[in-house]
């Protein structure tokens, strides 16, 4: 029985928890969202959205982005806030 | 002196974990399957309006669900217990003392010098929840943890009623007279069917009944933990709330196969499987365990039921994975006989004992296995953070024969990070597409 772990596995993991860390300063409340080939996006349902904030919102039609214009959106759709948008270059 | 506690209950918590990745089913009517899809173990209110049973068998309903547009999931339990550790953590910031009592139920401390309107505070836990997290949760405001219990069940009651209704519930003891008078007892958390039977032919159908009858008859009639139940009725505390779980003696690793197995091989996966999850069990709760067994039984429907158990003694104490698959697989030789189908295995772990804190071992000064506990800390953190098979032992790489789920498996995975996909479905694609035209049109612009 052998386990599947080398000294590389380690570095990866300080560097991906310390980039974790860096991107997500609520894990409780923070959800990836896979977008296959246009890469992920990290949403925090507490962040509060700002104007130019890039939204998830949710309705019974499903999941759709959409650019806050101005403070204060309805809040009955929002799904959460995109922190992040990462993908390859 | 009474000290006011909370109980949050998350409603239909399996179906609301799937509903917070599937908004378009907010409505619809869903259900939860058991694992290997055998029954259905959690329904939305949709669902339970429909009359399907909790419990019931999903060959029995297959047709209905089809007819009456019932969605269907497979259970994913990794998905549910990081929801659920998400709950708790949500909760943790509001209470300093925090007990959960199963994946979906948190007993919680409301004595806080700050608090002056309890209801009020309540509210805002399940606003909380309802935002960090997406789950809904009933919460019940009493004295007692039985109280409690019963004033969660009136706040889910007059929320599936009416949508707006505040989800939260405050049942002073002295208040309970009034729902006391027409409840059964069987309604009472700790109070099993075969009790409220025996208390029905004693005359004793509503909690008023049982009341009436003083502590010596109770005594004489009901178990320890009836009197117990009965004090708490009245509003004096006798289950505190404890924050540390009680140590468990034994932990069990076990499931159906997806179909009958006969060959050493796809069985050896499973109990590979099985031992790794156990492992990961251990670590997760601090614990290390001094024997493991392994356990191989043929299907209850056949003549001849083969059962077969072997134990195996871990020495020194171990959560190490690789020692507690090559010590089941052990055990497994000893079990399997050829040309006999199996329907089901399962790795059992005795002897547990705190990992640290507790007997110092020898071997903990062994730097080699110093070594190895630190690697098992680590991938334990990498699994966390990317999702349960994010590193796998070498042998659990393969999921073919032995893999239970097929058919419904909803496609989340969890991890410390939700992983979701925007797929599937015929209605889903169009979201899904303008999903993607819209992160690929609004692509956040370079810092």
């Amino acid at each position: 029985m052998r386990v599947q772990l080398t000294r590389q596995n380690i570095i990866e993991r300080n560097t991906s928890s310390d980039l974790v860390r860096r991107l997500i300063t609520r894990p409780g409340s923070t959800f990836m969202i896979d977008l296959e080939q246009h890469g992920l996006l990290l949403v925090d349902r507490e962040a509060v959205p700002n104007e130019g904030s890039l939204m998830l919102m949710s309705s019974e039609n499903g999941f759709r982005l959409q650019r806050a214009t101005q403070p204060g959106v309805p809040a009955k759709d929002l799904w959460g806030v995109v922190i992040w948008h990462i993908k390859r270059p | 002196m009474a000290r006011l506690m909370g109980l949050a209950d998350a409603n239909n918590f399996f179906v609301s974990c799937e509903r917070v990745f599937r908004p378009d089913l907010a409505r619809r009517p869903v259900v939860v399957l058991s694992n290997n899809d055998g029954c259905i173990i959690a329904r939305s209110n949709e669902a339970k309006a429909m009359g399907i049973p909790m419990g019931a068998p999903m060959f029995q309903y297959e047709a209905f669900c089809k007819k009456h547009g019932v969605v269907v999931f497979s259970g994913n339990m990794a998905l549910y217990r990081d929801m659920s550790s998400r709950v708790l953590k949500t909760l943790r910031r509001f209470s300093d003392l925090v007990e959960p009592y199963s994946i979906d139920e948190s007993f919680f401390n409301l004595a806080i010098a700050e608090i002056d309107d309890p209801e009020g505070y309540c509210r805002e836990i399940r606003r909380a929840i309802l935002r960090s997290v997406g789950i809904p949760v009933s919460i019940g405001i009493s004295t007692t943890k039985t109280l409690c219990k019963l004033a969660s069940e009136v706040a889910k009651e007059r929320g599936k009623k009416d949508p707006d209704a505040p989800g939260v519930f405050y049942l002073p003891a002295l208040a309970a007279a009034n729902l006391f008078r027409e409840l059964p007892v069987s309604e009472i958390w700790g109070i099993g069917g075969r009790m409220a039977h025996a208390l029905g032919r004693c005359g004793i159908t509503t909690v008023e009944d049982l009341l009436r009858r003083d502590e010596d008859w109770v005594r004489k009639n009901m178990s320890i933990r009836g009197v117990r139940t009965v004090r708490e009725l009245r509003g004096i505390s006798c289950f505190p709330l404890v924050e540390e779980e009680p140590p468990q003696k034994s932990l069990m690793v076990s499931s159906s196969f997806g179909q009958r197995l006969k060959d050493f091989e796809p069985i050896k996966e499973a109990v590979v499987k099985h031992a790794a999850e156990g492992a990961f069990r251990l670590r997760h709760e601090g614990l290390r365990a001094g024997c493991v067994g392994c356990h191989l039984r043929t299907s209850y429907f056949i003549q001849d039921v083969v059962v077969r158990d072997f134990t195996v003694p871990l020495a020194p104490p171990t959560s190490i994975t690789q020692e507690i698959v090559s010590a089941a697989v052990a055990a497994l030789e000893h079990v399997y006989r050829p040309n006999i189908e199996y329907a089901k295995s399962g790795v059992y772990f005795g002897d547990l004992e705190p990992a640290e804190g507790g007997q110092m071992l020898l071997e903990d000064l062994d730097p080699r296995r110093q070594k190895m506990n630190a690697l098992m800390k680590a991938m334990d953190e990498i699994n966390e953070r990317f999702g349960d098979k994010a590193i796998i032992p070498a042998s659990i790489v393969d999921t073919s024969e032995s893999d239970p789920h097929k058919g419904r498996l909803s496609g989340w995975k969890a991890g410390d990070l939700i992983h979701i996909q925007l797929r599937g479905g015929t209605t889903e694609l169009d979201d899904r597409a303008s999903v993607r035209a819209g992160a690929a049109k609004r692509a956040p612009e370079e810092p």
